[in-house]
């Protein structure tokens, strides 16, 4: 995937600008390509799915369209921030024809980067993430800008070993 | 080459023809002489054909080629339909499948066919040797009967007595002519699809007579005075007795081979037919220039070569246009200069005869070639050659077509000799006199001929080219003649009108076109199609009963999906809108409360009752909508139903046993979607029932039933579901076979198979891996088949029951949702959620004290009319909080059944029965859980709907994995509680 910015970088002769949609989880920002947003919604009334993997906080009925809802933070494994808000928000995102949503803490304004200035994902975990799901970093105003991949997030693979790749996460976290 | 835009079509009608084919095969086999069957096959396999042509797929265009030569002949009644010959057929069809499969998938045609082909020409060469026997035989059998019996009518009309045979007042003529005209119709239809070889040339006039007649009546107004000028000329040289008795002979063996063909009809195009003429016209004059050369030319075989080409083209664009004689005439064409080629290269020399009488033809069919000059004369001469070869007997059926055209020539010269004769006689009735001798005489023919309408176009047809004939000798008449013959036919056509007031549409049209065309003799061509257009409209009309019963329009399924989603959307508000309504009440009932007078609450209580009025209609309406929607979405039983008895048939064969295939309510109709997913089991359980069920003859005639085994396919409504049934008489299920096996099998102890009821225990032979057979075989004996049968079921919703009498029957019984994407269920509540379980399930709803409830083996357990049912807690297995505390008393029970298991469902709250639309689930939501989809309640929050089978399954799975851990513990001697 990062190969895919880079070998962007290169084709395009001008220095070109992307727009991010930022987000922010606990203290992190992260950011997604404004074009794979589809709506962003104030908190949903959420049906829970019983027997459904834990990231998975439920369904919402999106004007008639039933669309899961993954909580991005548990899905993610970051750490539970201590405050939590009255509403969340919910990002729509359209994964390769998949709608689907992502609880988020905060929705920031629209971000605009040049797309030279992304960089690759360090090689050390950033915010206790791991690097898979990183497409690349930008550095914004003294923070850091995560770039998230969310194609690798929603892998059905891996949501189906989800347990497995929780205890893994865990384990490498932990060896880190 | 293959044309890419066309495959996608050429596709799907290929597709279409070849089931309609299959059909008629499989019905075949039983009445092998039905010729409505045959002429079904027919067209099917000629529509095929000429798509494939079109398309230009050598193969499939090839291999159908050959079906129609065999089916031409099976057709003629030379050949039987012989079961062999059907397995032939049925391979072809198959074939020819295969070919339209290979186009789906690469575009091209992979499949070989030339073994096919090859023995299709086996078959087709033996019959050709012995029709050409019976042909010659017959034809001279028919011609000795019919010479005697029509040379007095002969006399008749020589002697002039013609006048006395009609009454020559208006009335009659313009009856006349709408009945000539309705005769015409007819004679067109039949003649275009197909001819037998004799009167090919005759019935192609006849084909053009109604244009024939109005060239006649106008656009050859210079022929009409050439015509009065010339007759006795003609007759003179033409009228020998011989000639008129072979003529009448000819004329009634054209009759009576035409009464019997009963043919298909067909359209034409203007446009197509324009190009035809046009193909035909160069064609036409490629192959004069040719033979003219091989007069002269050494280089025969050259020559020969390119005639075939010529030929083979012209037999493809009429093999386009569906003009069936014409291809065959062609291919017999080809099939003669192939054998002269071969003549060529033994003898070194060529009979050309046959090319220049074939050439002759053809241009008596198509009066449009005007290249040859044929001149008296010509006519002599190629009439003494033909009576030369009929007497040697040799190539009977051409000759006598030919014989017989020429004859016919005569025919009309010696009508026209008659009006002649009245016409000098008195000119003021010139028109009127004309018109009448024209339709008396043709009057007489037609009682004559018992009512055939052919003579009469013929007639016309033949007056046509006695005309151009006469063209020639028109050149020496003079200005003033021209003109004068002008008058006359504008005279004519105003006799023609004032003459027939009551005649049809299509006449006036011809009426119509006499007028403008005795002015302008350019614009025949441009009506000429006009007419072709009206025949075929009012073609189209006739046949408008089979039409109508195939009228449909293809829309893209994604397409109806879509309408139906938004259906489903419309439900969801609909309930949406119930809902507000009852809060409007609610409200109204809270003001109410919190005193607000009389006079304030009126407008609100007027706005309620409004509102839930328009609710109402909303209701109605959109219900009527869901209905038409899902109506769209239905499709007959047929569809999967007449795949079956190629199935039967085919298994019956392979198994030696004798199936009879009974199919009741095919047209029961079912979603679309299901009726695919209902196909595969469905094929299944006839393999079954054919493979196991029914016995081989010769057992059965031990058992004392008749050898041949009925299947009874069977579909028909219940409520919300179709019910498919199928029914064998064969042995029945062996319940004592199944027990040995169950316990064989340790999947019970004997004890608990004594216990079981007989319907338990058939409920075994859909377990995983049972199998009752001794032996596997290709169809059977895996014990896979019944166990995927049953999953695909209940995939749908479905459930699948068996009955069987041992040694009497075996029932099968399907009971399916009419349509996946909107279902009836109830709603019931856990917890704050609320959870949706297909009616289809649904057996009982119980309200159950607690103390009715034990546990064994760690299951709650309750008795229910004697039965013990295993209970669960949806709260428990969705680990939900519950409201219903353990210990509060009563709650509700949901008996919920997959056909072959009964289970309960504890619940919080039964809220209601409701008609949802399933959505579908993310598939990571999907797997590894017990929700089918959800569905949007009236609230507008979801209601997740169960799947009752994946829930048994997984509370099964438990229990195994309760009993194991049971097992285990009491193995390691841990008793610790769980």
């Amino acid at each position: 995937m990062t190969d895919n910015y880079r070998i962007r970088d290169n084709s395009s002769e001008k220095e070109q600008l992307i727009q991010m949609v930022g987000f922010k989880i606990g203290k992190e920002i992260f950011g997604v390509d404004i074009l794979m947003v589809q709506e962003i919604i104030r908190s949903a009334p959420i049906t829970y799915v019983p027997n459904s993997p834990e990231f998975v906080e439920g369904v919402i009925n999106l004007r008639g369209s039933i669309i899961p809802v993954i909580d991005l933070r548990k899905r993610l494994n970051l750490q539970t921030g201590d405050y939590k808000q009255e509403t969340d928000w919910i990002l729509i995102l359209d994964i390769g024809g998949r709608i689907t949503g992502f609880i988020v803490d905060w929705v920031t304004d629209v971000i605009k980067i040049q797309e030279n200035t992304i960089d690759p994902p360090p090689d050390i975990l950033v915010a206790g993430l791991q690097s898979q799901y990183i497409r690349g970093v930008c550095e914004i105003e003294d923070s850091l800008l995560i770039l998230l991949d969310f194609s690798r997030i929603l892998l059905v693979d891996e949501v189906k070993k989800l347990k497995n790749v929780t205890v893994d996460q865990e384990k490498t976290r932990m060896s880190s | 080459m293959i044309d890419l835009s066309l495959l996608e079509d050429f596709v799907m009608g290929a597709g279409e023809s070849l089931e309609e084919m299959e059909a008629a095969l499989l019905s075949l086999e039983s009445t092998p002489n039905d010729n409505e069957l045959l002429n079904t096959i027919f067209r099917a396999i000629h529509t095929i054909k000429g798509a494939a042509q079109f398309v230009g797929l050598e193969k499939a265009s090839a291999l159908s080629h050959a079906l129609e030569d065999l089916l031409d002949l099976l057709r003629e009644g030379k050949k039987q339909a012989t079961l062999e010959i059907i397995e032939i057929l049925i391979q072809a069809k198959d074939r020819i499948n295969l070919l339209v499969g290979d186009l789906e998938r690469t575009q091209t045609e992979e499949t070989e066919v030339d073994d096919l082909i090859a023995k299709l020409n086996v078959h087709l060469n033996i019959e050709a040797a012995e029709e050409n026997l019976d042909d010659k035989t017959q034809a001279i059998v028919e011609n000795n009967d019919e010479e005697t019996d029509i040379s007095s009518f002969l006399s008749n009309e020589e002697e002039g007595d013609l006048t006395s045979f009609l009454p020559d007042d208006d009335e009659d003529l313009s009856s006349f002519l709408s009945e000539e005209d309705s005769s015409s119709f007819l004679s067109e239809e039949d003649n275009s699809s197909f001819l037998l070889g004799e009167d090919t040339s005759e019935n192609n006039t006849s084909f053009l007579a109604e244009e024939n007649l109005s060239t006649f009546l106008t656009d050859e107004n210079e022929d009409i005075s050439a015509f009065l000028s010339e007759t006795n000329e003609n007759i003179e040289k033409d009228t020998s007795s011989l000639l008129i008795e072979t003529k009448i002979d000819n004329l009634s063996t054209l009759a009576n081979t035409n009464e019997e063909l009963i043919l298909p009809e067909e359209e034409y195009d203007q446009e197509l037919f324009g190009i035809f003429i046009s193909q035909l016209q160069e064609k036409f004059t490629v192959l004069n220039d040719c033979i003219a050369q091989l007069k002269i030319t050494h280089n025969k075989k050259e020559l020969l070569d390119k005639v075939t080409k010529a030929l083979e083209s012209l037999k493809f664009s009429a093999n386009y246009m569906t003009y069936e004689e014409l291809t065959h005439f062609y291919g017999g064409w080809i099939n003669k200069v192939s054998d002269s080629q071969e003549d060529l290269t033994i003898t070194g020399e060529v009979s050309l005869s046959f090319m220049e009488e074939n050439l002759l033809r053809l241009q008596n069919i198509f009066p449009q070639l005007k290249i040859i000059e044929t001149k008296d004369k010509d006519i002599e001469q190629n009439l003494s050659q033909a009576i030369n070869s009929l007497d040697t007997k040799d190539e009977t059926l051409g000759e006598l077509a030919f014989i017989n055209d020429l004859v016919s020539q005569n025919q009309t010269i010696n009508i026209s000799n008659d009006t002649k004769n009245n016409d000098t006689s008195n000119t003021k009735d010139n028109e009127d006199d004309l018109f009448n001798k024209l339709s008396s005489a043709l009057d007489v023919s037609m009682i004559e001929q018992s009512i055939t309408s052919e003579p009469i176009n013929e007639v016309f047809g033949a007056l046509l080219n006695s005309t151009e004939k006469q063209r020639k000798q028109l050149e020496a008449t003079t200005e003033k003649e021209l003109k004068e013959s002008i008058i006359e036919v504008k005279t004519l056509a105003e006799a023609n009108k004032e003459a027939s007031p009551k005649i049809v549409e299509p006449p006036k049209q011809q009426k119509t076109s006499i007028g403008t065309n005795a002015e302008s003799p350019i614009q025949k061509k441009t009506e000429q199609p006009v007419l072709d257009n009206k025949k075929a409209t009012k073609i189209t009309a006739s046949s408008s009963n089979e039409k109508v019963f195939k009228k449909s329009i293809r829309v893209d399924a994604d397409k109806i999906d879509s309408l139906m989603n938004q259906v489903g959307e419309l439900i969801v508000d609909r309930a949406y809108f119930f809902q507000l309504a009852t809060e409007i009440s609610e409200l109204q009932q809270y003001l109410k409360e919190s005193g607000l007078g009389q006079k304030d609450l009126k407008p609100v209580r007027t706005f309620a009752y409004r509102f839930s009025e328009a609710i109402i209609s909303l209701g109605r309406t959109s219900n009527e909508l869901q209905e038409g929607v899902m109506k769209v979405r239905m499709l007959p039983m047929a569809q999967i139903f007449n795949r079956f008895p190629r199935l039967v048939h085919d298994v019956a064969n392979t198994n030696n046993k004798k199936v009879n295939l009974e199919v009741r309510g095919e047209e029961t109709e079912l979603d679309k979607m299901i009726i695919e997913e209902v196909a595969d089991p469905l094929m299944h359980m006839i393999r079954n029932a054919i493979g196991h069920g029914i016995e081989s003859p010769e057992d059965r005639l031990k058992a004392g039933k008749p050898a041949t085994g009925n299947l009874v396919l069977e579909a028909y409504h219940e409520s919300n579901h179709i019910v498919i049934e199928v029914t064998d008489d064969g042995r029945g299920i062996d319940i004592e076979r199944i027990k040995t096996k169950a316990q064989q099998m340790e999947l019970f102890s004997k004890e608990e198979l004594e216990r079981m009821t007989d319907n338990d225990l058939t409920r075994f032979i859909m377990m995983p891996g049972f199998s009752t057979a001794k032996e596997i075989s290709s169809t059977s004996g895996r014990g896979v088949g019944m166990d995927v049968v049953k999953k695909n079921i209940e995939k749908l919703n479905g459930t699948i029951d068996v009955e069987s009498k041992k040694g009497v029957e075996t029932k099968m019984r399907l009971k399916i949702p009419l349509t996946l994407a909107i279902i009836s269920a109830l709603l019931v509540k856990v917890g704050i959620d609320s959870f949706t379980i297909p009616l289809a399930n649904v057996e009982e709803t119980l309200r159950v004290n607690e103390n009715d409830v034990s546990i064994m083996e760690e299951t709650e357990v309750m008795y229910l009319r004697g039965k013990t049912v295993p209970i669960f807690r949806l709260a428990t297995l969705f680990s939900i909080e519950s409201n219903n505390k353990i210990g509060s008393g009563d709650f509700f029970v949901v008996i919920v059944n997959t056909g072959t298991q009964t289970i309960g469902l504890m619940v919080d709250a039964l809220i209601g029965q409701e008609e949802v639309v399933i959505k579908p689930l993310a598939d990571y939501l999907h797997e590894q859980n017990c929700f089918s989809g959800a569905t949007i309640i009236g609230d507008g929050r979801i209601s997740l709907i169960l799947d009752i089978y994946e829930l048994i399954n997984m509370t099964t799975d438990k229990q195994i994995r309760k009993h194991r851990r049971q097992e285990q513990k009491s193995f390691s001697g841990l008793e610790n509680e769980d």
